[in-house]
């Protein structure tokens, strides 16, 4: 289970205890049926593909009642209503959801507020994984909306100096999940549910937390949502031309981070093998730092640690963060390339009067970046690949698009190999082309 | 007439032990000095220590019209040291040839870069000097393409496309089988013909007698003795000569 306060979180002083409104609920439910709540991590996105493998028996986790979540598996009485609620800068004159025409609203992918912006014309929805960063882009003006769960926008939104709830767009129920064909588990957990609901607990719970509300005295009559029948879900055109457009994004990306990377690899291993003494520590320094440090990391500073002093776009930071980080591994491979080039090729050069530039120019380097040239050509491929990190900032490419059909689908065979097939469409060509030029300038014995 | 090259006290030093302990030496225009001498005797180091390849301690070096002195830096007295290179060729006892470069743009490379002629000037100068040296055949050969004498031939030819002043060669024929010897050899003796001013280091003694004007023998960081190579070779005094050439 994933969330986040108030929903479920580690306990501030004991890491091995949980907290949350949602932890509550669970153990009132488990008590009530004679057994423990165990809890599983899971990302919230790939709840419900978890819980049909059996990961875990049962989701309780903010999971909101939606047709096309009815269709996969069997939900409870709702334990929880909810509103989707708009929450902007409270210097913007924004009223409605239609008020946000053309601007960037950013929510959660995968969540009811996603399907709810999708389907408002014109907004320009971007994807968080997390709750804070949405209200944090906000802030800093990277978007003109958010729109999340009143619990979510009370906990992590509306608390903020410069943020203020602007309508409420949007109502839904959570309830708490299990496998269709889990009919007497289903039951279980629905009486032992209705039991906490019509003798106060789970409103002494609720109540507990401050979540407690007008809108919760209606629980009392909800019902289970009946299970709809399975729709067949098909790989739309709008779908294929949204992943195209993905792997677009994955090569514009990915192309411009490895330009950064080869010119700023050149850059650091030159300073490291020629520059005066601090500029080589300065570059060992940067090496070091860059290879040591998860990528994940690195764009998570530039993005959201950065924003302060340096509000990036998501487009630059994903460039740059993938661009910095690769420039570390392209350095040690021109630097190997430049130790491959022997001694005496540097003297024939200045023997003849070529100034020291002349000689690792037009000398040096080429035959350096022969010896280079199959590292650099793989690593691009291997760079391909990692810029799916960069949905951690927002940017929608392959990788990303693929958990947001899959989501939409409710399959993920089709969209990942779809998915796949895109990659092998970068990847192959720039394979084979890298072993092109590696034949064509294949180093020679001195 | 003023020497081409002259060495005066050059000293120095690897590791804090001396290699060349004082060497004086003139070589006229036109002169071809052979340098003879057991290994580890500071040969090659006297001969880069001429275009400062290799930093001398004490003593000074006048070349081409230029002064080195020691403690010369690649970086702050880089338009001394090319001044200097641009007019002493060197030929290399490995070659060193650039291998990503074909045997035409290795030779047209320097007077290209560093002379500045234009693109077709520099490779017509290279191509004729192919030919001078037995190679235009193999113009648009890689390195990696010709035997060791072909590339040791493409190496002198570069170095002879700067119009050097002198040229000096380590020991060019040493990397050499024994049958590939005899072309280099000759091209160098054609040379010395047209009055290329030459300080070469060799253990080729017929080619020293035949070749050089004047033969040095450099022994322990020293010049032990000098004069012309039949009567060096024939009648050795210093006892360091006599030894190198195994006499008793």
């Amino acid at each position: 289970m994933q969330g986040g306060e108030p929903y479920v979180f580690q306990d501030p002083h004991d890491s091995r205890k949980l907290l949350g409104f949602e932890v509550e609920i669970a153990d009132a439910l488990a008590r009530r049926l004679g057994v423990r709540a165990e809890f599983v991590q899971n990302d919230w996105q790939t709840l419900i593909p978890s819980l049909e493998r059996d990961d875990f028996d049962v989701i309780l986790n903010g999971l909101e009642v939606t047709p096309e979540r009815r269709a996969r598996v069997a939900f409870t009485r709702p334990y929880y209503v909810f509103t989707e609620t708009l929450v902007v800068r409270d210097d913007e004159r924004v009223g409605s959801l239609a008020d946000l025409r053309g601007k960037r609203v950013g929510t959660l992918g995968g969540s009811l507020a996603h399907a709810l912006l999708a389907a408002t014309p014109g907004v320009r929805t971007v994807l968080y994984e997390g709750v804070e960063e949405p209200y944090l882009d906000l802030e800093r003006g990277r978007l003109a909306g958010v729109v999340l769960d009143d619990v979510i926008a009370r906990r992590y939104g509306l608390g903020r100096p410069h943020l203020r709830l602007a309508a409420t767009v949007g109502e839904g129920e959570y309830a708490i999940a299990v496998r269709p064909d889990h009919t007497a588990l289903l039951e279980a957990v629905d009486g032992a549910l209705a039991a906490a609901r019509a003798d106060g607990e789970l409103r002494a719970i609720l109540t507990r937390w401050g979540l407690w509300n007008a809108r919760q005295e209606a629980l009392a009559t909800a019902a289970p949502p009946a299970p709809l029948p399975p729709s067949g879900s098909r790989l739309t055109w709008a779908e294929v031309v949204l992943f195209l457009r993905a792997a677009g994004v994955t090569l514009v990306v990915s192309a411009a981070a490895m330009g950064l990377a080869v010119a700023g690899g050149l850059g650091l291993s030159i300073a490291r093998r020629y520059g005066a003494r601090p500029l080589r520590a300065a570059a060992t320094a940067y090496i070091e730092l860059f290879r040591g440090t998860p990528v994940l990391l690195q764009l998570y500073v530039l993005y959201y640690g950065l924003a302060p002093v340096l509000p990036l776009g998501a487009f630059t930071a994903a460039v740059l963060g993938l661009g910095l980080n690769y420039a570390a591994y392209e350095a040690e491979l021109y630097r190997a390339g430049l130790e491959a080039v022997p001694g005496g090729q540097t003297e024939a050069a200045l023997a003849l009067g070529f100034s020291r530039g002349q000689a690792l120019g037009r000398i040096v380097l080429p035959q350096a970046l022969r010896v280079a040239l199959p590292g650099i050509a793989n690593d691009f491929i291997a760079l391909l690949k990692d810029s799916s990190l960069v949905s951690v900032i927002t940017v929608v490419e392959l990788t990303k698009q693929m958990t947001i059909t899959a989501v939409d689908l409710r399959g993920w065979l089709v969209p990942g190999l779809v998915c796949a097939a895109l990659y092998l469409a970068l990847s192959y060509p720039l394979a084979r082309l890298a072993r092109r030029l590696e034949r064509r300038l294949a180093p020679v014995a001195a | 007439m003023t020497p081409v090259v002259a060495l005066r006290g050059v000293t120095t030093q690897l590791g804090g032990t001396a290699v060349l302990r004082g060497v004086d030496l003139a070589v006229d225009r036109g002169e071809v000095v052979a340098v003879l001498g057991p290994s580890g005797g500071g040969k090659s180091t006297l001969l880069r220590a001429i275009n400062y390849l290799t930093p001398f301690h004490a003593g000074e070096v006048e070349v081409a019209g230029q002064r080195l002195r020691p403690g010369l830096s690649e970086r702050r007295d880089a338009a001394l040291l090319r001044a200097v290179r641009r007019r002493v060729g060197m030929v290399f006892q490995h070659f060193h040839l650039f291998p990503h470069l074909s045997a035409l743009d290795n030779v047209s490379a320097g007077p290209r870069r560093v002379l500045g002629l234009g693109h077709e000037a520099a490779r017509a100068r290279a191509r004729a000097l192919l030919e001078r040296v037995g190679l235009d055949g193999q113009a648009d050969a890689f390195p990696h393409a010709l035997s060791g004498g072909q590339q040791q031939r493409v190496a002198i030819a570069r170095a002879l496309a700067m119009e050097p002043e002198v040229l000096l060669l380590d020991e060019p024929t040493s990397a050499l089988d024994p049958r590939l010897v005899g072309e280099v050899l000759a091209v160098i003796a054609d040379l010395a013909r047209a009055g290329q001013t030459m300080v070469v280091v060799t253990h080729e003694l017929g080619f020293a007698r035949r070749v050089a004007g004047r033969a040095v023998v450099l022994a322990g960081g020293r010049v032990v003795e000098e004069g012309p190579p039949e009567r060096l070779l024939d009648a050795p005094q210093a006892p360091e000569t006599r030894a190198f050439l195994g006499l008793r």
